[in-house]
């Protein structure tokens, strides 16, 4: 008895602390947290297209499928990388 | 440079009211490709100084003054003071906007700019309607008197690019009553098209995040004019930074939908290898945003307003008191209600006052509920964590010197 009344003391206390800031969180993320999102993935591309699916993989075979499916670089004149400022782009 | 009225020769603005130049003196109105500058071409080519050509080598320079550069008004001669990587301002003796116009001539013009929609007032009437109706934001915020209220023309980036990646996905596959862990191997592309990228080191990339979306179909071929009355900064961002930011909303996006695409529950990514290639078409624009200034028990706080879509982007300082009481009354309530829940739940659970032999599967399933409801328990107090976390990094941003510094540091 008394200790399904201390469970019960235990687990009410968590649940209605946690429920009771887990409300007053969600009120003041809402409230205080203003413009809360980004660009839409929607807006910047058509979908992700997916090459390869390999459904039944062992853990073991983890860096053997990484490595055979390594992304290339590519063959097409690319953006470079480095500590200089970005320029107008002279394709333009 | 500032242009001038045809009519009576005084500086015109561009007014987003009105989407036009204006002359505030006669009250002229002209589309900015209309009002053509016989000096732009003349002025293309004046250079802006430093501070050190000027005034010659001094010892004791004040910190302030450490990255400064100095341009002439065209309009009064007098001597204009810009930091960094400005392109507009105003004059500081005759008050006439300014265009520095060697920071946007020839191969640094931006192709593109997104003209202001959002009026001064318009931006300072949605942060008031965005906030008045807010529980836990303070009086003093509610009814603010903005210190500077500033538009500010952004530099971006408009990239392409192709986003590739394989990786392993692990998950928990439930099969009957046992759950076991399962991997797959997803390899696949996205093409990202027309994303913006913040040109402005002064401005952290998750604010600049947050005032998206931009309708890049307002995009306009660029007139120096779109900037009279306003100002703005050039790019001042490497490639390595283009990259990385490009290549994490890339990933963002990739990785959602590779975890998606694997049955089971606590999908999480654990081995991949990705390529990101930002093709060579991408533009340079400029995007308008509202900055708006305001002190707060003696800290700085700068509101920003997406200057197309009136967007409010902050994190506003909260009520504390008023939060901690309310949660408390709030858990006392609940608590309450919760206890004769689980007295009751439990007993029945338990078989209190039945007679009853309880075999060791019985209290093997009763220990599993209970520790569900632990883990329930723990797991919702971890997302009111979250959030609370999300709230302070939003306040953290809004508060940050750097940003401050960037919209105080201008000429009125």
């Amino acid at each position: 008895m008394a200790f399904i009344n201390f469970l019960a003391a235990l687990f009410g206390a968590g649940l209605g602390f946690g429920l009771a800031f887990f409300i007053a969180a969600t009120i003041l993320n809402k409230n205080n947290n203003i413009g809360d999102s980004v660009g839409s993935a929607s807006l910047y591309t058509g979908g992700v297209v997916m090459t390869d699916k390999d459904n039944a993989m062992k853990l073991k075979d983890e860096n053997l499928y990484i490595i055979s499916h390594k992304p290339k670089k590519p063959d097409y004149p690319t953006v470079p990388t480095g500590k200089g400022l970005v320029e107008r782009s002279r394709d333009q | 440079m500032a242009t001038l009225c045809k009519n009576c020769g005084h500086a015109l603005i561009y007014d987003p009211a009105v989407k036009k130049m204006h002359c505030m003196l006669c009250g002229g109105m002209w589309a900015a490709e209309e009002v053509e500058s016989e000096e732009k071409k003349y002025r293309e080519n004046e250079r802006v100084m430093t501070r050190e050509e000027v005034y010659g080598e001094e010892k004791e320079i004040q910190e302030e003054f450490l990255e400064c550069y100095v341009y002439t008004c065209s309009e009064c001669g007098g001597e204009i003071v810009i930091h960094g990587s400005e392109v507009s301002t105003k004059c500081v003796y005759c008050g006439n906007p300014t265009v520095v116009f060697s920071r946007v001539a020839q191969e640094k013009t931006p192709h593109f700019i997104i003209p202001f929609c959002v009026t001064r007032d318009d931006a300072l009437r949605l942060i008031h309607e965005r906030i008045s109706h807010s529980l836990f934001v303070p009086k003093e915020i509610k009814n603010f008197k903005a210190e500077d209220v500033r538009g500010i023309y952004l530099p971006y980036w408009i990239v392409n690019a192709k986003y590739e990646e394989t990786c392993v996905v692990r998950s928990r596959v439930k099969q009957g009553k046992y759950s076991s862990t399962k991997y797959w191997g997803r390899t696949g592309y996205t093409d990202i098209k027309n994303f913006p990228v913040d040109g402005c080191s002064l401005l952290s990339n998750e604010s600049s995040a947050r005032l998206e979306p931009f309708n890049v179909h307002g995009l306009k071929v660029f007139d120096e004019d779109y900037l009279l009355g306003f100002y703005s900064n050039a790019s001042d961002i490497d490639y390595d930074e283009l990259h990385e930011v490009t290549e994490n909303r890339a990933k963002e996006i990739f990785e959602t939908e590779a975890k998606h695409d694997v049955s089971g529950s606590s999908q999480q990514i654990i081995a991949e290898s990705h390529q990101t290639s930002i093709t060579n078409d991408y533009s340079y624009a400029m995007f308008p945003v509202w900055f708006v200034t305001f002190t707060y028990e003696g800290k700085h706080n700068t509101i920003l307003v997406n200057g197309q879509t009136g967007k409010v982007v902050c994190g506003l300082p909260w009520r504390k008191a008023l939060f901690w009481t309310l949660t408390v009354i709030l858990g006392v309530i609940l608590t309450i209600l919760a206890f004769y829940l689980f007295k009751g739940f439990f007993y029945a659970m338990f078989d209190v006052g039945v007679k009853k032999r309880s075999s060791s599967s019985s209290s093997d399933s009763r220990g599993k509920i209970v520790v569900a409801i632990g883990a329930g328990i723990v797991a919702l107090i971890s997302a009111g964590v979250t959030k609370m976390k999300k709230v302070l990094t939003q306040i953290r941003l809004t508060q940050s010197a750097k940003t401050f510094n960037f919209v105080k540091k201008r000429q009125e």
